[in-house]
Parts: C-alpha cells; sequence; structure tokens
C-alpha cells in the first residue's frame, strides 16, 4: 500500500528526478523545492524523501531535522531575498488544506503590505469550560503518549478576569513600541473569526532587529 | 525576560499541557478554537532564527506529538501548524511561538492563499540567490553533552596479603 503510495506520488518523483522542480537543497533526509504556485517569490517548500502521508506519521528524527532545515531556510529567505519575516505552515489533513498526500513544510518569505492572506490566525474568545473540556480529554493522550501528567490546575480562559499573564492586546515587541489606547479598544471589540492584525505603529524599529541580527547590520 | 508577557505566562505555569527542559506548551485562551495550542520554548527569542537548532528541533518533535494527541483525543480532522516570524508575517508576540491548530469541518478557517504569478526570470533569480544562501546549510547545531559527574572514588578496604586486581594485571600475575 505504501509502495503505490510512493509510485503515484507526484513529490516523490520530483525527489527522484523523473519530474522537473526548482531544487534550492538537497540531503539525505529532505529536498526543498520552489513552489510553482507561490503565495510569494521564494515561497519553499520542504520534502522529506521518505513517503509520509502526513506529519504525524513522521518519526521524531525526520521531524526535528525538517524543523531545523525550516529555520535555516527561513533565515536564507530573509538575508537573501531581504524578506522582513517568514511563515511557516504544514497543513495536515485535506480539512486542514493539505492537498497532496506527502508532507510538505511550507516556508513563505513577507513583506510589509504584501497582501497575502492565509496566514493570519483568528482570534477567538474561548471560555474557561471549552479549554477546561479540551484538556480533560487531552490529559491521557498526553500522558500515554508523552508521559507527562497534565497538571488540573485552574484553567484561563477569555472569562476569566485574572488573565494578566496572557493580555488579549499583545505588549510591545520592541524597547520603544507602545499599544495605542484605540488599537486596544479596537481589538476586544473585534467579532469572533476575524484575525487579530496589529501591525505597530513604528514597525522599522523592530524589523531593524530581526534585520540587523540576521545580516551582521547590513539591510538592503 | 520581565516585560515578556509569554514569558510569565510560562513562569505563572498558565494552561500548561505539557513542560519539559527546553519546550512548554499551552492552550491558548483567545485562540482560534479550543485546543488551540502554543508550543513555545522556555528561553526567550523574539525569533525562531535567534534559538539554538537542538531547541527548535525540539519544538517541532513535541509540536508533532502534541499534533496527533489532538487528532486522537478531541476527534478532529486535521492539524495546522504555523509559524509567525516578523511583524510582516503576523506575529503577535514577542516571544517566539509554533502554533498547533486543530482543525474541523466548517470551523471557518482557512490557511490558503492565492497562488501570484511569478515570471520565469523573476523565478530563476529567487532561485539563485535562494541556493546561494543555503549551500553551506548542513551542519546544525548540536546540544553540548553535560559532562559525566565522577563520584569521589569509594575507599575500598583491603584484607592484609589481598592484592587489588587492577595491580594483579598490570603486573600480570595469575
Amino acid at each position: 500500500m505504501a509502495d503505490e503510495g510512493r509510485q503515484q506520488c507526484i513529490f516523490c518523483q520530483i525527489i527522484s528526478g523523473e519530474i522537473n522542480a526548482r531544487k534550492i537543497y538537497s540531503d539525505d533526509v529532505c529536498v526543498v523545492i520552489l513552489d510553482i504556485n507561490p503565495a510569494n517569490p521564494g515561497h519553499m517548500i520542504i520534502l522529506p524523501k521518505e513517503h509520509y502521508s502526513f506529519m504525524p506519521e513522521m518519526p521524531e528524527d525526520v521531524t526535528s531535522h525538517i524543523g531545523m532545515v525550516a529555520k535555516h531556510l527561513s533565515q536564507a529567505a530573509i538575508r537573501g531575498l531581504k524578506a522582513q519575516g517568514t511563515n511557516v505552515l504544514v497543513s495536515n489533513g485535506e480539512i486542514a488544506g493539505q492537498r497532496a498526500l506527502h508532507v510538505m513544510i511550507h516556508v513563505i518569505p513577507r513583506m510589509e503590505g504584501d497582501k497575502v492572506v492565509g496566514f493570519d490566525i483568528p482570534a477567538t474568545p474561548l471560555s474557561s469550560k471549552d479549554l477546561e473540556e479540551a484538556r480533560q480529554k487531552l490529559t491521557p493522550l498526553i500522558k500515554s503518549q508523552l508521559k507527562f501528567d497534565v497538571a488540573q490546575t485552574p484553567i484561563l480562559g477569555s472569562d476569566t478576569k485574572a488573565t494578566t499573564a496572557m493580555p488579549a492586546v499583545p505588549k510591545k515587541l520592541g524597547p520603544q513600541k507602545q499599544i495605542t489606547e484605540p488599537q486596544a479598544v479596537q481589538q476586544s471589540s473585534q467579532p469572533a473569526g476575524q484575525s487579530s492584525k496589529n501591525i505597530s505603529s513604528s514597525p522599522q524599529l523592530d524589523l531593524d532587529e530581526l534585520t540587523n541580527f540576521l545580516t551582521g547590520g547590513k539591510r538592503g | 525576560m520581565a516585560d515578556c508577557n509569554i514569558c510569565t505566562a510560562i513562569s505563572a505555569k498558565m494552561n500548561v499541557v505539557y513542560e519539559d527542559e527546553k519546550v512548554i506548551a499551552l492552550l491558548h485562551p483567545q485562540g482560534a478554537t479550543a485546543g488551540h495550542m502554543l508550543v513555545l520554548p522556555r528561553q526567550h527569542a523574539a525569533l525562531l532564527e535567534l534559538l539554538p537548532d537542538y531547541v527548535i528541533g525540539a519544538l517541532w518533535t513535541k509540536a508533532n506529538q502534541l499534533g496527533r494527541c489532538l487528532i486522537d483525543g478531541l476527534g478532529m480532522q486535521g492539524t495546522n501548524l504555523i509559524v509567525q516570524n516578523g511583524l510582516a508575517a503576523g506575529q503577535q508576540h514577542s516571544h517566539a511561538m509554533l502554533h498547533v491548530i486543530p482543525r474541523k469541518e466548517n470551523d471557518g478557517m482557512q490557511f490558503l492563499w492565492r497562488p501570484r504569478q511569478i515570471g520565469e526570470e523573476e523565478f530563476s533569480t529567487v532561485e539563485l540567490k535562494l541556493k546561494e544562501e543555503t549551500k553551506n546549510m548542513g551542519q546544525f547545531e548540536r546540544e553540548k553533552p553535560k559532562p559525566i559527574e565522577l563520584k569521589p572514588a569509594e575507599k575500598v578496604e583491603q584484607k592484609q596479603g589481598e592484592i587489588d586486581w587492577r595491580i594483579r594485571h598490570l603486573r600480570r600475575i595469575p
């Protein structure tokens, strides 16, 4: 069954060289190609050489290796393409947007104002009751699979008054960035399901932090 | 870090579902859906690039295992693993994190993009630039093994007349 999957898999054929693709990097574990339907120029896909239908099937060492490759590709996109950020996305299952039965890790370079949608995560107020229910269902599995006992401490949801640890409005990212009052009000009045985009009033300072580190002070 | 709200949440052990030396996972109180987990490095870093490779490896491994638990435990039909690196990518907090979002039918979410039309020339330029940047890739930072703790040598009482076997071996006395 696995062999049939491999034979019919376009990505396995790309890995073996039967189908052409623009290869960026290759090692024992994975191959990196450019996506022919990119969200942005430089949109890369990491493909494990071994055929796995979706990420939960992937063993630990392969997952860990691919994570490290994703980090370095992200750095490469920032240094080489002067990207101002990167998104990494894995979709497992058709419902999540997986289109082919081969694990794909997308690394997408982003620029300020590039109007790419699809990587904004919606923010929904979640009640402590719902979160507690989820935790109860997860506890036995986390115990058996990760060998960890989930502590049954009080869970904090959006309805808990003392959510000082994780406020709805993110704190300033850089040393001089301030969240202004109107932004804070707008955040809490957004209906459920809408993304909570919060572009700072002075993004340059924070992007400089990113670029300075990765490019050693030189900015293109 | 003192002014990082995520570091505060980590030390307060807020909504923790997993933790170890390097990684901590919490249930997001304002996530996309109940079960949306944040997989975080214990050490503070604004971006994933600022973390050592072995921490990134640990983050991804745990995120994958937790993703499996989400599908089995909550009866979900899939998961999305998302990283938002940098403001332009939608980063919301100043602490690097991996989002693991459980998915089911009609949940109102969509992580899809509209493909952009890019000319052959631009494609080739981009390919060359990325190849150049990744040509020396391959050596990943491994965790330095901790030194072995040496226990103080145990005092062995020797009976009179008995020779230590080690000395005997060295002298090769049968």
